[in-house]
């Protein structure tokens, strides 16, 4: 195992340095933070983290394993940015930070697999991830995982394929392949809309998929699946290669900008926050800046749209107890917490109920599941247990990677709740209204 | 060590502070006579007293109003006595801040009227308040069946002076409302009883009096009612000044002219706004629903004087009087209790008066005859609070059986670390050696 | 015993992932809330109260410094390890072990969280009635070891009112409990000693606190006035009157620009100064006082007199006070922030003297207070690179200080000495009070126990004292 330790700041970008400095170790951040509270440590907290960043760019410490795990084992759900009354700027700390250490890390491990190979060849190729979807499709429909989870030493074996075994999503086919389709509004047209499909939500989840373009063109929009749209580079933002990250924005301002259409929307909340940021990733890239800009500003969030417009009033009855989980970036990114619930609120006999801490992250986010499993899996038994609390039957949320997790926390703790997202249930409750 | 006259003379002479060793026959301090009784004008003088007392290790009694000399364990021994008396100024009296600043000899009494006369209170209430001195109730720290929102007595002091054992004078706190300058040395001395240190000055700050004050009296005739309807009370979301009950012959021992026909009664005194106290009596007649009688009485400061004078003024001989402590509900089961212990030891005459927001209840126990049966009665009833994880204190024993009795309930561990500021604070055991918890 | 053996040691009572030693791992926990920062050598995070017993007999024997620490909010440096030592951490203390809504108490460990205490007996129609501004994040250890004010301590008191008893790990690892459950308890109030004593005397590892009633009404006024002695008239007024209300803030023209132009509350733009006053209590009660109140508001020649209308005027209208340290970094890079009391009856004057002092250095003055308890909050904005500026902000600071003595005030009235105002505790104290105060520590033992904070080293002048925590940078939205 070679380390190559960093022995030089880790940038010397103005705002970086100022964003650290802006922090004044008040502490206000620590108690919004997942892995703060499961682990009470410090160095497990966002004022730890900048005081790590601090110290690097110091030249105080170098940034050594140790402190590299610290930054890693931050889920990036940012809750700590809105708890900040200073305005640290710590999504865009954590990934500056990532980027720069990057490259000083070449120790062999599944996780640098995961980084180095699927994240930056698998996920920005669509046909890659549809094929690796589609045998993992494959392979829920066979034993295989079942006999894996019954080998008593697999898990001891091999943890990281055992978890993630276990954490894989469930698959809902078909897969929603953007190719340039349109679907007209009913009644009233109101506009047109271009909906972003993403990549891991496409495939997995192509039947909720679908249920956004019943909702929206029952609401009177015309909907097109741009072609060529590509992942929205989240993923690689988060770990720090912001390269493929600015070449997937690009992408996607070609071929999905475009006057003829009133928004861009998109269903998962962390797509939504990494397409509402492409104005910041390209601010410095002159060709693009300013189509960037257009581009973020035409990003709306289904939720959020729906709201505004505002959405037609579902008729059917749905007699069931919901517990909404608010997902991290639409929370603390986005700034939308209102929004699901109104929509909620309009579904006839839906109970919203709601629970403790229904803002703190459960633990997916993004790849974090696979890298930091013990610490992903402690936070995600916290959130179930809320969960369990509230007695109800769904709990609804807004990003798929949320979805997954909360599939698997409630496997894994045999609970008799279904996981949905908040528009699957509007989609239930037009059920109806369709024509 | 004890010294003779003309020797303490020689000790004071020259400091010309007032030294009265001619009649100190009425000062007795547990069966013993202190050699002479010092009063000194200024806090200097009264550094000096104790500077001499303690390199000379002479033993000495602080004293205020003299009205709860017999609390506290057996003195071990007694050379003087200091007085406070002649330290009774008012320092400085700021209505408009809402402090005050008083030196420890002023009586409750001198010290209330000045505060009323603009409509502001100390919740203070001792018994015998015309001789009770400040600086003694403060070294004593009970709180009385005070005002519940008012908080403790020992919430209300902000600053102080003390003068040490060994003369040193030492400020703590200050004259402002807010305040987290270094320890709060002022804890140490209230309900210290006076063994760590002389209390000199102290500043307070004061609240403004209820404007309107009502009380009402409920009859009930069984124990389970007068539980249900202190527990209502107390738990419903207003907020009485004080709920307090007891029997009807204590009731009648009080000497209050009101007629009742019901076996207990719960006395519920409300302050504050006009409307607002009438609707809380409202309330109280709501809430209370399943009694069928309430008497309201809207002069009631006199009900209240009485139960704080509760056992006072004399304690006859063979009178005993405790002090309990528990939690707010656990108290009518405790006095329940007690009352039956009342049966096998047939002559007892328990009188009982309880307070259901701090949890505190008096019991005193008239027409005793032997030590022995004392000593068995006291056991018993501590058997009984115990129970109940509450606490005892013998605030007046007859002197013959203190020897034989701790005043105190204490854990032995808390004790040990008490004895540490004994020794810390006191070294030679100058100040009313022996008399506290754990005879320390 | 070794540094690593003592590691060792700790290891074997509380496991390997909870003792800290890696000098990474500790540079996140040299700083607290305040400017300083100095590395603990091991930071140690028990579950219970047996594990915390056994680490400090370790510490006694090897008589190695002992620094608790709580959530690293306190202003005045008290979780700051500045000889290094032994930091424990309360991190995983957070068990609510008995909620007693009979009774109105609560027996808790002393890493629970302040708002968390509220929310969780909020059920039984209770509440924790302290509420430091940093209530969503300290510990109520914390809260003890400061004796921490609130808002609305004006009316219910602060910390020491609240807590009635406590277990308390003693320096050489004895558990004893100071005060129980009922509101009297036999011998010394230790309990009282050890509240406000910034971790010097004892840990504690067990709080009994009391818990009141939620009031059935509130009412929130914002009066704007033309000048800053007719508001320190009013609060005086306000007070002598007869009327507790439950807060009164006070804010002055700078903070108001301040907070304006960031958060924009609503408040007047061409106001000296606004009053923040809040009444609680029985409906009936609080419509007379504030009848009572808006007679005395009428008296002055205000710019505006607001009542909060609902919940979320009344929550905008104290967004403003919130946001207000937050926001002055709008007008500065940073400020000192002082802490201390006067007699409500002063302010008009020391108010006065601090524009004076204000005019004289040539610095910015924003004046933030809780002006129902005195306690004043003067924000001296500067620039940290410029030297001058900033030893100039440091002389005012401590001329204020002076000036709060001199009327008859006090050196803190909610941050503590700690480290930050240690030097100056001779405004105050002389020497004999400060030696009994220090006997204290002695009688407990317990001079591994934070050492060398509170007590004046001596050493230093007023100018070159290191000002810990009292420069802030600014930025923050220290909702003091
Ligand atoms: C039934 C009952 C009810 C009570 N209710 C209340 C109540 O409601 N509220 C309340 O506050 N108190 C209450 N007390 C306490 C009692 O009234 C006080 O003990 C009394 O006020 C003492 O005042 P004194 O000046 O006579 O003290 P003294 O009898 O002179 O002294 C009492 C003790 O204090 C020491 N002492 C006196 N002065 C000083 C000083 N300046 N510095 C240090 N030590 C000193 C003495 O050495 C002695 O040990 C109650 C007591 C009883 C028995
Ligand atoms: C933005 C901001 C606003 C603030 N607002 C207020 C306010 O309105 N009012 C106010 O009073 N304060 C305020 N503070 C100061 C601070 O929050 C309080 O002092 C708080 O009580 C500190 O709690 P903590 O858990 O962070 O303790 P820490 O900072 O970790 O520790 C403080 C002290 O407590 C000791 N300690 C911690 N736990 C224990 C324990 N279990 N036993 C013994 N000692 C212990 C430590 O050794 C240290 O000396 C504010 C601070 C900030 C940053
Ligand atoms: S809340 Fe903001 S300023 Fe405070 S410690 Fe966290 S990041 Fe730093
Ligand atoms: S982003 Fe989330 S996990 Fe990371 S430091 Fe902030 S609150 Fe903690």
């Amino acid at each position: 195992m070679i380390l190559k330790n960093q022995q030089y700041p880790l940038s010397k970008d103005e705002k970086f340095i100022d964003g650290l400095y802006s922090c004044v170790h008040c502490g206000f951040c620590l108690q919004v933070c997942p892995t703060y509270r499961e682990t009470g440590l410090e160095t497990e907290s966002p004022r730890g983290r900048i005081a790590l960043m601090k110290a690097v760019n110091e030249e105080r410490i170098t940034a050594s394993n140790i402190v590299i795990e610290h930054w890693d084992r931050c889920v990036q759900c940012r809750a700590c940015e809105i708890a900040c009354p200073s305005g640290v700027p710590y999504g865009m700390l954590i990934e500056t930070t990532s980027h720069s250490i990057e490259n000083t890390k070449n120790e062999f491990s599944l996780k640098m697999l995961i980084k180095s190979f699927f994240l930056r060849h698998i996920i920005p190729q669509q046909k890659y991830l549809k094929l690796f979807i589609s045998l993992l499709y494959l392979l829920q429909l066979s034993k295989i995982p079942k006999i894996i989870q019954s080998i008593k030493f697999f898990n001891r074996l091999f943890p990281t394929l055992y978890n993630f075994n276990q954490m894989s999503p469930v698959i809902s086919p078909p897969s929603m392949m953007a190719s340039g389709q349109e679907f007209l509004g009913k009644g009233n047209r109101k506009g047109r809309v271009a909906l972003f499909t993403g990549c891991l939500m496409s495939l997995c989840h192509g039947n909720q998929m679908n249920a956004l373009v019943r909702i929206l063109t029952h609401n009177g929009y015309t909907v097109e699946l741009t072609e060529n749209q590509v992942c929205c580079g989240a993923i690689n933002s988060h770990s720090g290669d912001l390269e493929t990250s600015k070449n997937l924005a690009r992408k996607n301002i070609d071929f999905m900008l475009s006057d003829s259409i009133n928004a861009i929307i998109v269903a998962s909340a962390g797509c939504g926050s990494q397409l509402k940021d492409y104005f910041n990733l390209l601010e410095s890239d002159t060709n693009y800046s300013k189509k960037a800009d257009l581009f973020s500003k035409k990003v709306k969030d289904i939720h959020e749209f729906l709201v505004e417009i505002p959405l037609k009033l579902p008729t059917k009855l749905l007699n069931y107890n919901v517990t909404y989980q608010d997902s991290c970036h639409l929370t603390h990114v986005q700034k939308i917490t209102d929004a699901p619930r109104k929509i909620l609120s309009n579904i006839k006999g839906l109970n919203l109920i709601e629970m403790t801490e229904s803002k703190m992250c459960c633990g997916a986010g993004g790849i974090y599941s696979i890298t930091q499993p013990e610490l992903s899996q402690s936070i995600l038994t916290t959130k179930i247990k809320n969960v369990r609390a509230t007695g109800s039957n769904i709990v609804a949320t807004a990003n798929p990677g949320c979805v997954i997790q909360l599939q698997y926390g409630i496997r894994k703790h045999d609970l008799n709740t279904e996981v949905k997202y908040v528009f699957e249930l509007l989609d239930q409750a037009y059920h109806d209204d369709y024509i | 060590m004890s010294l003779n006259n003309p020797q303490l003379q020689k000790l004071f002479g020259k400091t010309g502070i007032t030294i009265n060793s001619n009649s100190v026959s009425g000062y007795l301090v547990d069966n013993q006579t202190p050699m002479a009784i010092i009063y000194p004008k200024t806090i200097q003088e009264l550094s000096t007293t104790l500077k001499i007392a303690s390199e000379n290790h002479l033993n000495v009694v602080p004293s205020g109003g003299n009205s709860r000399m017999n609390l506290g364990n057996q003195i071990n021994a007694i050379d003087l006595m200091i007085s406070m008396s002649n330290l009774d100024n008012i320092l400085n009296h700021n209505p408009a801040d809402l402090t005050v600043r008083v030196q420890s000899g002023i009586t409750i009494e001198k010290f209330s009227k000045l505060l009323s006369q603009h409509n502001q209170f100390v919740p203070i209430d001792p018994p015998l308040p015309n001789i009770a001195t400040i600086g003694g109730t403060l070294a004593v720290g009970f709180t009385g069946p005070l005002k519940w929102m008012g908080g403790n007595l020992r919430d209300t002091v902000i600053g102080m002076t003390i003068v040490e054992s060994d003369g040193t004078i030492v400020k703590t706190g200050g004259n402002v409302v807010k305040n987290v300058t270094g320890y709060e040395m002022s804890k140490l001395h209230i309900g210290g009883l006076g063994t760590l240190g002389i209390i000199a000055e102290v500043a307070f700050k004061i609240s403004p009096l209820p404007h309107h004050e009502t009380t009402i009296l409920i009859p009930v005739n069984k124990s389970n009612d007068l539980s249900q309807v202190t527990h209502d009370i107390f738990q419903s979301h207003i907020t009485p000044l004080s709920i307090v009950s007891m029997d009807v012959s204590t009731f009648k021992s009080l000497k209050i002219k009101c007629k009742l026909d019901s076996k207990y009664v719960a006395c519920i005194r409300l302050g504050g706004r006009r409307n607002e106290v009438q609707r809380m009596s409202t309330e109280i007649k709501k809430i209370c629903q399943y009694v069928d009688d309430f008497i309201e009485l809207d002069k009631s400061n006199f009900i209240w004087n009485k139960i704080a004078n509760f056992g006072y003024p004399v304690s006859p001989k063979n009178r005993m009087i405790i002090r309990i402590t528990s939690l707010p509900s656990k108290t009518i089961s405790i006095t329940n209790q007690i009352r039956k212990i009342n049966t096998s030891f047939s002559p007892v005459d328990f009188k009982i008066i309880s307070d259901h927001t701090h949890g505190n209840s008096i019991i005193l126990c008239d027409n005793l005859t032997t030590s022995q049966y004392i000593l068995e009665l006291i056991k018993e009833i501590r058997e009984k609070v115990h129970q109940y994880n509450g606490c005892v204190i013998l605030e007046s024993i007859p002197q013959n059986i203190k020897s034989q009795c701790e005043i105190w309930d204490a854990n032995p561990n808390t004790i040990q670390l008490m004895g540490k500021f004994k020794k810390t604070y006191d070294p030679f055991q100058t100040l009313n050696p022996g008399r506290f918890a754990g005879r320390i | 015993m070794s540094l690593n053996e003592i590691i060792y040691k700790f290891e074997n009572i509380v496991g390997s992932s909870y003792v800290i030693h890696a000098t990474e791992d500790l540079i996140a926990y040299e700083y607290d809330g305040s400017i300083d920062r100095s590395l603990p050598n091991i930071v140690v995070i028990p579950k219970n109260t047996k594990q915390i017993s056994e680490i400090l007999k370790i510490c006694y024997t090897n008589q190695v410094p002992v620094i608790a620490r709580g959530a690293g909010t306190g202003l005045s440096g008290g979780a700051i390890a500045q000889n290094g030592g032994v930091s424990i951490g309360f991190s995983r203390m957070t068990e609510i072990i008995e909620i007693d809504p009979e009774n109105h108490l609560a027996i808790v460990e002393p890493g629970v969280i302040n708002s968390e205490l509220s929310e969780k007996v909020s059920e039984y129609n209770l509440y924790y009635a302290p509420d430091p501004s940093s209530q969503q994040v300290c510990t109520l250890g914390g809260n003890i070891a400061e004796n921490s004010g609130g808002l609305h301590c004006l009316k219910y008191g602060v910390t020491t009112n609240h807590i009635i008893g406590m277990e308390i790990a003693l320096s050489n690892g004895d558990l004893v409990w100071v005060g129980d459950k009922t509101r009297e308890s036999p011998g010394y109030d230790l309990r009282g000693i050890v509240i406000g004593s910034e971790g010097t005397l004892a840990l504690a590892t067990k709080l009994v606190v009391r818990l009141l009633k939620k009031p059935e009404t509130v009412k929130t006024f914002l009066a704007a006035f033309k000048s800053i002695s007719d508001a320190s008239e009013v609060v005086s007024q306000i007070i002598s009157s007869g009327i507790i209300p439950s807060a009164i803030e006070m804010m002055d023209k700078l903070a108001i620009s301040a907070v304006e132009s960031s958060i924009n509350p609503g408040y007047p733009h061409n106001a000296e100064a606004i009053l923040l006053v809040e009444i609680d209590g029985l409906h009936e009660a609080v419509i007379e006082e504030s009848k009572d109140i808006t007679q005395i508001f009428k008296q002055y020649d205000l710019l505006e007199l607001r009542e909060a209308q609902d919940e979320k005027e009344r929550i905008n209208l104290w967004k403003g006070r919130k946001g207000v340290l937050g926001a002055l970094g709008h007008l500065a890079p940073n400020y000192y922030l002082v802490d201390g009391t006067i007699p409500r009856t002063k302010l008009v004057e020391v108010l006065e003297k601090i524009n004076q002092i204000s005019k004289k250095i040539k610095l910015p003055i924003a004046n933030v207070l809780h002006a129902g308890d005195g306690n004043l909050h003067p924000a001296i904005l500067f620039n940290e690179r410029n030297t001058s500026e900033r030893d100039k902000a440091l002389e005012a600071g401590a001329e204020i200080l002076k000036i709060c003595v001199e009327v008859g005030g006090v050196l803190s009235g909610e941050h503590g000495i700690g480290l930050e105002k240690q030097e100056y505790m001779p405004l105050m104290f002389n020497q004999s009070d400060l030696k009994s105060m220090s006997n204290l520590i002695y009688a407990f033992d317990s001079p591994n126990f934070n050492p060398n904070k509170i007590f004046p080293t001596g050493k230093k002048n007023i100018t070159e004292i290191n000002q810990s925590g009292i420069i802030s940078q600014s930025g923050s939205e220290i909702f003091i």
